[in-house]
């Protein structure tokens, strides 16, 4: 059998320029010194005026900030404004669609839905995924289709069957049922796609979609980079939180039931992925929650939208230090990184396990310098992979 | 734009047929069913001249009620029982005579002739030829040799299997490696649960790298540079944050990374080579077992080279929890660094350094007979700086070059190189 039968490559829909939309890894710019031109001295005075008089429209952080909501209920920082989002996402993939798969597209889909756009224009990437599945299940139902009838031909001439020759018309009877009411729909939303596209509605539709930030992502945007400001949402005047109360409540709201603050230990869960997720942004990695794949975090090389994610974190929280001799750690056992590693390599993504070495509790009285208390965590990789005598053998 | 999971789940469909050839972790041959017809030609008694091993095929399912398949079980089948029906013999030139001396668990070589003892064994200072437990059960049950209890007795099949054991050397030893004991395992410790707990306090403090230092200057720029750093980029960051401050220009995104590593990382390119006492290991929980090497007709047991893999056979009845970081830390001290295999650690792309590692090491675990291997590479990741390595940046433009001119040549070039890392980074289209 050949899987490689004749089946028309179907033209792919162009992409956008993702190098353009995606320009910025961070929601941050970086706008470079005016040139040094040699044989123009005055270029040096713009330089040196430039470092000493910066201008406001070359700070790093965006102008207004991006704003976001902590909301306790769901336990999440949801942004609701439509350029706050637009910058998390486009620069740095920051936050999941709160009625979409990733990026935030329920609008365009619906106003595609609705027949306010046309049936190609600006695609989603879950629309683009749904059109791969429906030409991978055609080519698939092909090759059975092909695959059938050669097996009905070689039954046919060892005389076990008598081949129709004018059976083209019971042959869409015979085949299976399950592959009947897929041909069905597909004909329905053929059918139904022009009667809808042909009377477009006048009414546009309303944003119902926010984008939502997980704990971390939200902490890093404030803390680390200062683009953010978040507000506390169950107060009805709206207060903003400081860097040392974000940290407080996230710790807290990383317990369930909610912890206090006295409770707080070093390896309460918000701690020990917030060290994992800026240690991994720190390099430049695009870190994205990885529970899809049985793991803690999925590492992109620039983002979603250019590769696939190579590398899946487990994180280890590691008590090596002296102050926990006496404590006891949970340890996985063999059945849960076999389990977690097959995934992986199932996806072809490298597991990462992830250690983070837990310090000892510090008394800290009044605001905690968070920098410093980052720095005391320390993180170790190690990587595995599953292994195979007979493929390591050359 | 790709996403989470269909994507990743259509790669699997494709992969038999697509080249991926290093992956390692994707098809299990083993789940595949055999067709002996290949066989015929040893069965046969006639010496084929070229009886070479051949490919596997595609998987055949379900019966479909064709003669042609019924045909070719049949003939597969009957070519394994006249295989196995075949009576196996060797000449009195290479029959070997071992004898178990039960004390120190070893097998007495009588006289060691064949080709198995250019890679087994180990002889000592008289010119004695011994054999540790798992080569005997290995040499036994492939009829390679006799083996006699120290009485005169002929010793069965059964008895050798009850006084020696060693699953994962025979199945090394059958996927065609050269398997030695590692010098660890050499004095061999039947205490394995012995659980000590050495004062592995705190990792080695000088492998860790602290927060990245600010980038080397580049020639040109230094000047301004420096007035940067002056005015700006000394001060740590405040105590509360943000650690990218407000109100300031940055000039490119390397001085926003590099203000940003907060966390120190460990990175096993400032390990200096840590293989210094190997003695103090055989206590350690995990320990080395088994150094294997890929086949080799030229290998001499007498002056090994550095093997190619290392092996710790794990039991889970003794470990039932996964090892903890102090574990493999001392695993990798004593390993040596990884040169074998040709590349320099700098010649590697990127990807291959984060998923191989300086070091390497086989965990096989044992779990009631089945065994399974899991790699585990000492990798470092913070020693890459991935915001530099790939991508078109429009914006990120680094410390070097000739200013900030032409951004949208900028945005062009690297793409390119984009697209090489993405093909090296795993052959995944």
């Amino acid at each position: 059998m050949t899987t490689n039968t004749t089946c028309p490559k179907p033209s792919r829909q162009k992409k956008p320029n993702y190098n353009i939309i995606h320009a910025d890894s961070l929601p941050l710019q970086a706008v470079p010194l005016p040139p040094l031109i040699p044989h123009n001295p005055l270029s040096l005075l713009h330089i040196i005026y430039a470092y000493l008089f910066p201008s406001p429209s070359s700070y790093a952080q965006p102008s207004p900030l991006y704003t976001a909501t902590f909301s306790k209920a769901t336990c999440s920082v949801n942004v609701t404004d439509a350029v706050s989002i637009q910058g998390l996402w486009c620069r740095g993939f920051f936050g999941k669609g709160s009625l979409s798969r990733s990026e935030p597209t329920w609008l365009t889909r619906t106003r595609r839905r609705l027949g306010v756009i046309g049936k190609n224009e600006s695609l989603t990437a879950e629309e683009l995924t749904e059109r791969r599945r429906i030409e991978r299940r055609e080519f698939k139902k092909e090759r059975a289709r092909l695959e059938k009838e050669k097996l009905e031909r070689i039954l046919a001439e060892e005389g076990k069957i008598t081949l129709d020759i004018s059976g083209e018309a019971p042959k869409a009877d015979e085949e299976d049922s399950n592959s009947t009411p897929a041909r069905g729909t597909s004909q329905e939303a053929e059918t139904r796609q022009p009667i809808i596209t042909s009377q477009r509605p006048v009414v546009d539709v309303e944003e119902l979609e926010h984008l939502q930030l997980t704990l971390e992502e939200a902490f890093f945007l404030t803390f680390g980079l200062g683009a953010l400001v978040i507000i506390d949402g169950s107060s009805n005047h709206e207060k903003q939180l400081s860097n040392n109360e974000l940290l407080n409540l996230f710790r807290m709201y990383s317990y369930t039931p909610v912890r206090e603050v006295e409770a707080l230990r070093p390896d309460d869960p918000f701690m020990v992925n917030y060290v994992v997720y800026h240690h991994f942004r720190s390099l430049g990695w695009v870190v994205k929650p990885g529970v899809k794949f049985a793991v803690d975090y999925l590492l992109y090389n620039r983002g979603p939208a250019f590769t696939h994610a190579e590398f899946a974190v487990i994180i280890m929280p590691s008590y090596s230090h002296p102050y926990w001799s006496e404590h006891q750690e949970k340890r996985q056992g063999w059945h849960w990184l076999h389990c977690v590693n097959r995934v992986s390599s199932q996806v072809k993504k490298t597991l990462i396990m992830c250690f983070v070495d837990i310090p000892p509790p510090k008394a800290e009285k009044g605001d905690v310098n968070i920098p410093a208390l980052l720095g005391s965590y320390k993180v170790r990789e190690v990587s595995l992979r599953r292994w195979l005598p007979n493929r390591n053998r050359d | 734009m790709a996403d989470l999971e269909t994507d990743d789940l259509s790669q699997l469909s494709q992969q038999p047929h697509g080249g991926g050839g290093d992956d390692s972790g994707d098809v299990d041959l083993s789940d595949e069913t055999q067709d002996f017809r290949f066989l015929g030609m040893f069965a046969q008694g006639g010496r084929k001249t070229d009886p070479t091993i051949p490919k596997r095929g595609e998987k055949d399912f379900a019966p479909d009620g064709t003669h042609l398949q019924s045909r070719i079980l049949n003939d597969s089948r009957s070519a394994m029982h006249n295989a196995l029906s075949v009576q196996r013999q060797h000449t009195s030139r290479v029959n070997v005579h071992i004898t178990w001396r039960r004390e120190i668990g070893k097998g007495e070589v009588m006289a060691a002739k064949g080709t198995h003892f250019k890679t087994m064994g180990r002889a000592d200072k008289q010119g004695t030829v011994w054999l540790e437990r798992e080569e005997v059960v290995y040499l036994v049950e492939r009829g390679g040799v006799e083996c006699w209890w120290e009485e005169g007795v002929p010793m069965s099949l059964q008895g050798c299997y009850a006084e020696c054991l060693g699953g994962v050397y025979a199945y090394l030893k059958r996927a065609g490696y050269i398997v030695q004991r590692a010098d660890t395992f050499l004095a061999e410790t039947s205490n394995t649960d012995k659980t000590t707990t050495t004062a592995l306090t705190t990792p080695l403090p000088q492998t860790y790298h602290p927060p990245l230092h600010p980038p080397p200057l580049g020639l040109f720029p230094t000047l301004t540079h420096r007035l940067l750093y002056f005015f700006n980029f000394n001060p740590p960051p405040p105590s509360t944050g943000p650690v990218i401050s407000l109100r300031t220009p940055y000039r490119n995104y390397t001085q926003i990374y590099t203000r940003l590593s907060l966390i120190p990382s460990y990175n096993p390119s400032l390990s200096t080579s840590t293989t210094t006492n190997t003695t103090n290991t055989p206590t350690h929980p995990f320990p080395l077992t088994y150094r294997i090497y890929k086949p080799n007709p030229t290998f001499k047991k007498s002056s090994p080279p550095p093997p190619d893999f290392h092996v710790a056979v794990i039991p889970t009845a003794n470990h039932p929890h996964i090892p903890t970081l102090s574990d493999i830390e001392s695993l990798f001290n004593t390993l040596p660094e990884e040169s074998k295999g040709g590349k320099e650690w700098g010649a590697k792309s990127m990807m291959q350094r984060l998923k191989e590692g300086r070091k390497g090491l086989v965990l096989a675990v044992v779990d009631g007979g089945v065994i399974s291997f899991v790699r585990m590479g000492d990798v470092g990741f913070g020693g890459e700086r991935v915001w530099q390595a790939t991508g078109p940046r429009r914006k990120g433009g680094g410390g070097g070059g000739g200013g900030g001119g032409g951004q949208k040549q900028k945005g062009k070039g690297p793409k390119g190189s984009g697209k090489v890392s993405g093909k090296s980074g795993g052959g995944r289209g």
